[in-house]
């Protein structure tokens, strides 16, 4: 059962592979804002020890972390699943006995890996070049961190799932794309903390599953957080991503119905 | 035993309108015009096991439809469709595995890798052991002479080497039921030729059904034991082959450039004009006097050149109606 998705996520390999190069650069560039960014936090803190209850080994360590889950963990099989139901070629899954959401989920999974291995350099160069302010977690940290990792690779998917399943509805959704990547960079965290941000929409953030993609992850990492905190966190997670899974199922079988497999 | 079965099958589509000019467009972010269309209009019909079934008509008549609705890409709208007992649409995994299917426009393989990659995935997909896979596959690949070619990037094959890996890719699992639409599509005679025999051996080895849509004529006419033709989404002939066959006449198109202007007119002691312009003609010739007529042709005039065209499955319809084979 569980051997076919294991060759869909060895495929998946030999096909990332095939674009290493392309990969390669798009990361190595992708790096590049983060040493705008990191010298802008560098001139705010000349004055201040701390802002928000981060000091500048803090913040350059949450920006770096940040960048790190964005480029490791952040979907990119949306575009493919938004062409293959505009294309037809969606009907090419339907007719084998395998599941397109498991199929592109163990997709996924292993581009992740192909990430995290072509990311090792351009990281390593990033945290090199920081040296003096780029902090380590303690072990007990690291764990729930790693763990907390794995919660945010099954949400950042449940919900980029979620959204290009709407190409079942809409002709053109590359726009929702779009919004959906900036609302997701401004409440995930990956941007700034999300101690930086007006109380109000604070409160509401707590509640929704953006927050527990990048933010969260990173306070675990800095020690900032309580273990009943984590364990709160965890529980968001968990139920967000099972709560998306149900509205991908109800989703997923109106849009079959809708279904015209265009093309041949 | 039918091995299909639907009755009352119906399918619309709602088209959008996309109206002309400035204000068109206005009007359109409001409110959009549909159309509405029916594709499968109230059609029942049973298929019986171990039969090559021809599904034909005209651009839009619904063979599409049709088999998307057996093999449960689409939802009927209404009536009901058994395929081997199963609900398409409900997408069983018992009922996949029992069905194959063959796209002559759309590739299952994967573009950048070998086309033994798809076929080591359809063996974990469709759960094949080991042994019945290397089984499979030598025969599969040695049948169609595709041994050679099995381990190369799928975008270096040519056209015909590709079709017959995606053959292979559907047939691994030995289905019971086959649809193929459009199988040969683009390929040149010898590798239709060889599809189609090799068509012919599986159906009879599996006692597997078969429905087939095909422009080429020679696809429906050498294989196909039924036939259904359709009509603006209605059944129009749904009966053996054998009762309209004897009328059919097989016959190619000759279309010949001469070098100079001739009196074509006289061509038509060879058969049926069916185009004229300054310099060619496009003959109709019946199949058995082919040889005998290019030589006579070749002789008495001055020729440029000329080419054969096989007849296509639109031509087989023409001549049904034509000839009253069926009512309408």
């Amino acid at each position: 059962m569980l051997k076919k998705y294991l060759k869909v996520f060895k495929i998946s390999f030999q096909l990332v592979f095939q674009y290493r190069f392309n990969v390669v650069l798009q990361m190595f560039f992708g790096f590049l804002p983060l040493i705008a960014l990191i010298s802008l936090w560098h001139s705010l803190f000349t004055d201040n020890n701390t802002i928000n209850g981060y000091s500048i080994e803090m913040m350059v360590t949450y920006l770096i972390v940040a960048k790190v889950i964005d480029t490791i963990l952040m979907p990119d099989m949306h575009w493919q699943v938004n062409e293959d139901i505009k294309t037809g070629e969606l009907s090419k899954y339907l007719t084998k006995p395998i599941s397109y959401f498991s199929y592109w989920f163990f997709n996924s999974l292993g581009n992740r890996i192909v990430r995290i291995l072509l990311s090792i350099i351009p990281i390593s160069i990033v945290i090199i070049l920081n040296m003096g302010y780029f902090l380590i977690p303690n072990n007990f940290n690291l764990l729930f961190f790693i763990i907390s990792l794995i919660g945010t690779m099954i949400l950042y998917y449940m919900i980029y799932y979620l959204v290009s399943l709407f190409s079942f509805y809409f002709v053109e959704i590359t726009s929702f794309f779009f919004t959906l990547e900036i609302v997701l960079e401004l409440l995930s965290g990956s941007l700034i903390p999300l101690d930086f941000l007006p109380n109000a929409l604070r409160n509401l953030i707590n509640f929704l599953p953006f927050g527990y993609l990048v933010h969260f992850n990173i306070n675990i990492y800095l020690n900032r957080l309580e273990f009943s905190e984590i364990l709160y966190g965890f529980t968001l997670q968990f139920f967000w991503s099972l709560f998306l899974y149900v509205l991908i199922k109800i989703l997923w079988k109106k849009g079959l119905n809708k279904y015209e497999s265009v093309g041949a | 035993m039918h091995i299909i079965k639907a009755e009352n099958l119906t399918r619309n589509f709602e088209r959008v309108q996309i109206e002309e000019g400035l204000k068109g467009s206005f009007k359109s972010l409001f409110k959009r015009k549909k159309i509405k269309t029916t594709a499968l209009n109230n059609i029942s019909f049973e298929i019986e096991e171990g039969t090559i079934v021809g599904l034909i008509g005209s651009n839009g008549a619904g063979k599409s439809t049709l088999i998307k609705s057996m093999v449960g890409l689409i939802k009927p709208n209404f009536g009901e469709i058994l395929v081997d007992g199963y609900n398409p649409h409900d997408k069983k995994k018992s009922f996949l595995k029992s069905i194959g299917i063959v796209l002559g426009q759309k590739n299952q393989l994967w573009w950048d890798l070998s086309p033994y990659e798809t076929f080591l995935l359809h063996k974990e997909i469709y759960e094949i052991s080991d042994e019945i896979f290397k089984e499979k596959l030598n025969e599969l690949s040695e049948k169609l002479d595709v041994t050679k070619v099995l381990k190369s990037p799928v975008r270096n094959l040519s056209l015909g080497e590709r079709m017959k890996c995606e053959l292979i890719a559907s047939l691994l699992h030995s289905p019971k039921i086959l649809f193929l639409d459009e199988p040969t599509i683009g390929l040149d005679f010898i590798a239709q030729k060889n599809i189609r025999d090799f068509l012919k051996s599986y159906q009879k080895e599996k006692n597997a059904t078969l429905i087939i849509t095909s422009h080429y004529f020679p696809d429906i006419y050498e294989l196909c034991s039924n036939l259904i033709i359709l009509k603006n989404g209605k059944i129009v002939f749904d009966d053996k082959f054998e009762k309209i066959k004897f009328e059919i006449k097989e016959y190619k198109y000759m279309n010949i450039n001469f070098s100079k202007k001739t009196n074509f007119e006289d061509l038509s002691k060879y058969g049926e004009i069916k185009k004229i312009d300054n310099f060619s003609v496009i003959l109709k010739i019946k199949e058995d006097l082919i040889g005998s007529t290019v030589s006579d042709i070749l002789k008495n005039y001055s020729i440029l050149d000329y080419n054969l065209t096989e007849m296509t499955s639109q031509d087989l319809i023409e001549d049904i109606y034509a000839l009253n084979l069926i009512e309408v």
